[in-house]
């Protein structure tokens, strides 16, 4: 494998790999950063869930897995 | 109950947890004194209850009844109580799309502020957002449904692109 190949994995590893907090600081930071002085009054957003077709999802041509991911 | 289910929400309710503490330590040294982000409890959803008084309350939500129903379809949900000086200040539910490639905000409502000032609340909601995707490795995050214009322009000003087929803003993760 090249070393260019190499650097390029390690550093995908390290973009993925970076510690939560450090996540956690540059998230918050981008939001803080662009954040408008006001917030309207009543904030909401949302469909009730009774109200949401079982299994609506926009744009996703997939069917919800059983809980997958274990 | 499934076992696979049991498993999954304990997993991922770890995720949640340890993505709030995460979140909570990137507060400033002011904000650590009065804030506060914890997963839905049966206390926050009980102090939920207070917003029902307020006549300015724009949505009508039932939070007891869509945080149980939400819990129990999605075992990989995102969901934070906002807490300040221990008054509940916001909820928010979202949850992965199927493919697992985005997540959604899907619910999301701050107290009225005829209860009391608060600090705004969207810019910890979508941030806290943003940590959980990450976690998750979604590649996108999307806001279902705002309310009316001045919300959705609201989202738009953090950068957010409004889709009007599936009604939602949505943001990609570099």
């Amino acid at each position: 494998m090249s070393n260019k190949k190499i650097t390029d994995i390690r550093t995908r590893r390290k973009k993925r790999y970076k510690p939560l907090d450090q996540i956690a600081k540059e998230a918050m930071a981008f939001y803080r950063a662009r954040a408008p002085l006001e917030e309207p009054d009543a904030i909401a957003s949302g469909r009730s869930i009774f109200e949401q077709p079982e299994e609506e999802d926009e744009h996703e041509d997939e069917k919800p897995k059983p809980h997958d991911g274990l | 109950m499934l076992p696979s289910y049991v498993n999954a929400e304990q997993r991922y309710d770890e995720l949640r947890k340890s993505a709030l503490k995460s979140f909570e330590n990137s507060f400033s040294e002011s904000e650590k004194g009065i804030l506060k982000a914890r997963t839905i409890t049966t206390e926050a959803l009980h102090a939920s209850t207070a917003w029902d008084t307020v006549n300015t309350r724009r949505v009508g939500w039932d939070w007891v009844n869509e945080y149980s129903a939400f819990k129990f379809r999605h075992p990989k949900r995102f969901e934070m109580a906002l807490w300040q000086n221990d008054k509940l200040i916001s909820l928010s539910l979202g949850r992965p799309t199927y493919a697992g490639t985005a997540l959604r905000l899907d619910l999301v409502e701050a107290s009225p502020k005829e209860l009391g000032d608060r600090v705004n609340v969207i810019t910890f909601v979508l941030a806290s957002l943003e940590i959980y995707a990450r976690v998750l490795e979604a590649r996108q995050i999307r806001i279902m449904h705002p309310i009316n214009e001045t919300v959705r322009d609201y989202y738009a000003s953090f950068g957010y692109t409004y889709t009007p087929k599936g009604d939602y803003l949505y943001q990609e993760l570099l």
